[in-house]
């Protein structure tokens, strides 16, 4: 159940996030705000698919035949077209309908496969990220305020915790606990306890080393 | 496999639209080799050349022609797939982000070898001259710098051999990693 003033409260978490990290303001200048709606593939992936799950939800629950078929078959023509912008413009790919938390950072240079069973709460992926499934078919999940690093896979029925860290390059395939640093290949725990709220007001790739 | 998901492969799967783009360009290459034949397979390998830009601009799927890839390749996802000029056997599938490249290892250059039946995982890199050895599985990101027995998984970066008598059948059967 995705009512529509939720997914409008979710795009404009998601859309203040992109504001802050991708347009910031210049000294002394306003933010660019709508800059994100034109440069930002990632913004338009995350939009584009909230969109979908919100026809689809909508389809899901609608007693109306008549009306169940049209939403399914609008469904099917935006799966089409958010595919092809997928693909060929952002990069980044979102299989397996999981439920988003609003403020989603997902990263504008795209490499990113994305079928986790649920995202929380404003979250930070950045580019070449893989979350997928494992050999038996187990999905991963991903807590509150979890900063991805780029080049990181997740695999498997996990759940990485809230305000978890995974440095770059990082392979996981177990579960980490909530607040803790993330590294390596296969990924171990190298600090607990850490504060991430500085990774995720920035937009850089490595402020998870300090 | 039914007529409708065939279909579904050749309208809808990316990667399969790269990998017959690569068949294209080994086909244009083997069959017009003789001297009569000669300008049309210049304008093919052309053809190909622009296709295979195309793919690797539009889908990040790069397979260098000169690769040799056995028969059945299966690509998981698109996105940051280098395939340069190496060996591969047959249904062997690849996922996303991997790297099969020339590189030099303990002063030797040259290109990886992989065998049949072989499984490599997201965001791998299998670089200069190793040889995979058939049925074993390159787990998700792992970096291969020394050859790899038959039957063999192996894990990290670099890799480690975890498993020497290795099943992958169900990871050849399962869908992307």
């Amino acid at each position: 159940m995705y009512r529509y003033g939720q997914m409008r409260s979710d795009l404009r978490e998601d859309w203040r996030r992109y504001v802050r990290l991708f347009r910031p303001a210049p000294p002394g200048g306003r933010p660019e705000t709508l800059r994100v709606l034109l440069a930002s593939p990632g913004f338009a992936v995350v939009a584009a698919y909230r969109f979908r799950y919100w026809v689809r939800s909508w389809g899901d629950e609608c007693r109306n035949p008549l009306a169940r078929f049209v939403l399914k078959c609008l469904l099917k023509c935006l799966n089409r077209t958010a595919m092809v912008f997928y693909v060929y413009v952002a990069k980044t790919y979102i299989t397996h309908w999981p439920s988003i938390g609003p403020g989603l950072y997902l990263s504008n240079k795209g490499g990113i496969v994305l079928g986790p069973r649920a995202i929380g709460a404003g979250c930070t992926i950045h580019h070449n990220v893989t979350l997928g499934m494992d050999r038996k078919r187990n999905h991963p999940e991903v807590g509150n305020n979890v900063w991805i690093g780029p080049d990181c896979v997740i695999y498997g029925g996990l759940r990485a915790g809230d305000g978890a860290v995974l440095r770059p390059g990082t392979v996981l395939g177990k579960s980490v606990p909530d607040r803790c640093v993330v590294e390596g290949n296969p990924g171990r725990i190298v600090r607990r306890d850490f504060d991430n709220a500085r990774c995720l007001a920035s937009p850089d790739i490595d402020v998870g080393a300090q | 496999m039914p007529r409708r998901a065939r279909l579904r492969v050749i309208t809808g799967s990316y990667e399969f639209r790269a990998i017959a783009v690569y068949r294209f360009g080994k086909w244009a290459e083997a069959t017009f080799d003789s001297p009569v034949a000669r300008p049309l397979r210049w304008i093919l390998l052309a053809v190909h050349a622009c296709l295979s830009r195309l793919v690797g601009r539009a889908y990040g799927i790069r397979i260098d022609r000169r690769a040799v890839i056995g028969r059945g390749l299966y690509i998981g996802h698109f996105a940051g797939i280098v395939v340069g000029p190496c060996r591969i056997g047959e249904n062997c599938s690849i996922h996303q982000q991997v790297h099969l490249e020339e590189g030099v290892r303990g002063g030797r250059r040259g290109t990886p070898t992989i065998g049949h039946h072989v499984w490599i995982g997201a965001h791998s890199r299998i670089v200069g001259p190793v040889v995979v050895g058939d049925y074993s599985a390159v787990s998700a990101g792992s970096l291969v710098t020394d050859d790899v027995q038959p039957r063999t998984l192996v894990v990290g970066r670099p890799a480690r051999i975890v498993n020497l008598n290795y099943d992958n059948t169900a990871l050849l059967g399962a869908g992307p990693d």
